[in-house]
């Protein structure tokens, strides 16, 4: 999953990206409005993690404008506005939630762990797909009653391939969804990936789950 | 407690009631008195009816006249008495009413012209008016030889009392009766009109006792009160604008003093979770260490900033005043400041005219004079101008100037560059101003006797003007 941080308080911001990442997500973060909304036009996110008072552009505009353009991504407003009427303009704006200053960090990944689970239309934490299980919330992922011993970027890798199971996920979003904006684009960090996952997955006599299809992509399916 | 209502019904009745009783004691006085001149002046025909039948004759003096006459002096009637009496003290004729008792006599018998009347209380305990005079009884007409002009016989004429007594004690019970009703009739009346006219003050204080610090903005309606109370609401409705002012300063103070500590907890409280979540390195560990302490560092700035300006506008502020030379002043103050202005490569121009001194407590004006630089050196744009200047104005008045290129105020912010909190970008991203300084500036002014004011000359030019500071005496 990839989340975006605008936030332009600098110990917030890293805290925020520290906890995130050690939480699998991959972080992208910045501290100015418009740098974010550049951000938020050039990648695919899951989540926008946005602070509304922002240098650049204000938050609230931020949001209007990606809602100007039929984007439909997920955005959790955090500020210090605590306000009725300050989160009843946060929402009516088109925030999905609205978590105001100073939060605790479980309350805060709970939500983006709620708001990212919703991007793919699932309610529940757990996935099933054939004899593999997913536990969203626990970030454990077993297969035939097995835990399976994965990397965090390795079960972000999976979760995805599972969120969206049943559809060929391009390379090009695999590399999006997986590693921030430093990663290469010509590197094949993400055919290792796939290669490294499929193995730990069919270890034993296991079938198959991870499939290429040529020139598009990989879908999670049964034969 | 005291109450109108009650205070204005108890003086409305009691002076009603003191009046209605003088005006039936004067009328029943009235009455009275001509019940009894009627009385008596009936008194008066009677006894001239007598002095009518009394003659001098020859064997003395006949009174010629029998009750039958007048049935009233009969016995067999008896409610008029008379009796005459000789100089010498015999009766010559009394009425059969009196069943040949006497009558008592006056004090003194008055005249035909000035008799006297008073009451009286025969042996049978009736009441009695009577008329009493001397009169000289005419002659006879057949023979005037026997007439002695100093014959004055004594006449004691009196009639029973009892239905004037009754008509009078009718016409005290009438009045009793009229007054009691009309009492009781203005009590209601008056119950009634104090309910009425006393309800627009009932009604503005069930407004007035429903107004607490969540119902400011009540205001009393005028329009349609009565003109007594007008003044009175129209004063009040002052007093709850300003009471409204005035919280709502102080709900916007609270609220923009927990807005700002919101920012710098919650970058405390994530610091310190996500260490404790994921402990970090020594490099970085150390670096959360900087953070927080840099955080607590803006929040105690936050705090004495506010205490400050707290104090000094309660004027908790001791002030120690001594002559200032402000060129060497100002020099020394801008020091702390040159380098930042410097790496900004601001062009700093000075204007101090001639040496001018103040009278002003130094640690206080230097707290000023510091905020107006930082101010000036860290908003204005890099590369821009500062320039700082002294003059003295009228009235030994000492004004410092300064003023800085701007470029993103407009005249519209001038007025708010004071507010506590207040800052042209809403977002916190510098973290080293909380939006204080000005207003500090200003509070701090105030205890050095001196004004603060800011205005834009120019489209793009900031100047804050520290007025009001006091040369020092001459010699």
């Amino acid at each position: 999953m990839r989340i975006l941080v605008v936030e332009d308080s600098g110990p917030l911001r890293r805290s925020l990206t520290t906890a995130l990442q050690h939480s699998g997500y991959v972080v992208d973060a910045t501290g100015d409005g418009r740098e974010g909304f550049w951000f938020a036009e050039g990648n695919h996110y899951d989540l926008i993690i946005l602070d509304l008072m922002l240098p650049g552009m204000d938050g609230l505009a931020f949001l209007k404008q990606l809602r100007a353009r039929s984007d439909n991504r997920h955005v959790l407003v955090l500020t210090a506005r605590s306000a009725v009427e300050d989160r009843v303009v946060g929402l009516r704006a088109g925030a999905d939630d609205y978590l105001v200053k100073p939060f605790a960090l479980e309350e805060l990944l709970a939500r983006v762990d709620a708001l990212c689970r919703r991007s793919y239309g699932q309610k529940h934490s757990v996935v099933r797909f054939a004899d593999l299980e997913i536990d969203l919330a626990g970030r454990v992922a077993r297969r035939g009653g097995q835990p399976l011993d994965l990397t965090p970027r390795e079960f972000r890798l999976i979760e995805f391939l599972a969120l969206r199971r049943g559809e060929v996920v391009s390379r090009f979003e695999i590399e999006q969804h997986l590693y921030d904006a430093a990663a290469d684009p010509l590197s094949n960090v993400v055919e290792s990936a796939i290669c490294t996952l499929r193995k730990k997955l069919g270890g034993s006599d296991a079938r198959p789950l991870i499939r290429t299809r040529r020139g598009m992509g990989y879908i999670l399916e049964v034969e | 407690m005291t109450s109108i209502q009650r205070t204005l019904a108890w003086v409305l009745i009691a002076g009603f009631g003191t009046l209605l009783g003088a005006g039936g004691g004067l009328i029943y006085l009235l009455f009275r008195e001509a019940l009894i001149e009627r009385f008596d002046a009936k008194l008066r025909v009677e006894a001239l009816t007598i002095i009518t039948y009394t003659v001098q004759e020859r064997d003395g003096v006949d009174v010629d006249f029998t009750d039958r006459y007048i049935r009233e002096f009969d016995d067999d009637v008896a409610t008029q008495f008379f009796q005459v009496w000789h100089p010498k003290g015999r009766t010559i004729e009394r009425s059969g009413s009196l069943k040949g008792k006497s009558l008592p006599k006056p004090e003194t018998f008055g005249t035909l012209d000035k008799p006297v009347y008073w009451d009286l209380r025969l042996a049978t305990g009736q009441r009695l008016r009577a008329i009493g005079l001397r009169f000289v009884p005419h002659a006879d007409s057949n023979d005037r030889r026997r007439y002695d002009p100093n014959l004055n016989l004594e006449l004691v004429v009196g009639a029973l009392r009892g239905e004037l007594d009754q008509t009078l004690a009718s016409l005290r019970l009438g009045l009793l009766g009229a007054g009691s009703i009309s009492v009781a009739g203005a009590l209601i009346l008056v119950r009634f009109a104090l309910r009425k006219g006393l309800a627009p003050l009932r009604q503005v204080a069930d407004q007035a006792s429903a107004i607490d610090a969540s119902t400011l903005g009540t205001r009393f309606p005028t329009d349609r009160l009565p003109v007594e109370l007008v003044p009175i609401c129209s004063r009040l409705n002052e007093l709850l604008a300003r009471l409204e002012a005035s919280f709502e300063h102080e709900r916007r103070f609270s609220a923009d003093v927990a807005h700002e500590l919101r920012t710098p907890i919650a970058e405390l409280r994530s610091l310190s979770e996500v260490a404790l979540k994921w402990p970090p390195r020594a490099v970085e560990a150390t670096r959360n260490y900087e953070e927080s302490l840099a955080i607590a560092r803006r929040m105690e700035s936050l705090v004495l900033a506010l205490q400050t300006i707290a104090r000094s506008e309660t004027g908790g502020t001791l002030v120690f005043a001594e002559p200032i030379r402000l060129p060497g002043f100002l020099d020394r103050v801008w020091t702390g400041f040159a380098s930042l202005a410097d790496q900004r490569d601001l062009r700093v121009e000075w204007d101090m005219g001639e040496d001018l001194r103040v009278v002003a407590d130094p640690i206080l004006l230097e707290m000023v004079i510091a905020n107006l630089f930082a101010n000036a050196v860290e908003y204005t744009p890099a590369g821009g101008r500062v320039h700082v200047s002294c003059e003295s104005g009228l009235r030994d008045e000492v004004t410092i100037a300064i003023s800085n290129s701007t470029r993103d105020l407009t005249p519209a912010d001038v007025p708010r560059l004071f507010e506590r909190f207040w800052r042209k970008d809403a977002s916190r991203t510098d973290s080293r101003h909380a939006g204080l300084g000005l207003a500090l500036v200003r509070a701090v002014a105030q205890c050095l006797g001196a004004r603060v004011s800011a205005g834009m000359p120019g489209p793009e030019t900031l100047v804050l003007r520290l007025t009001g500071l006091r040369r020092p005496a001459e010699g």
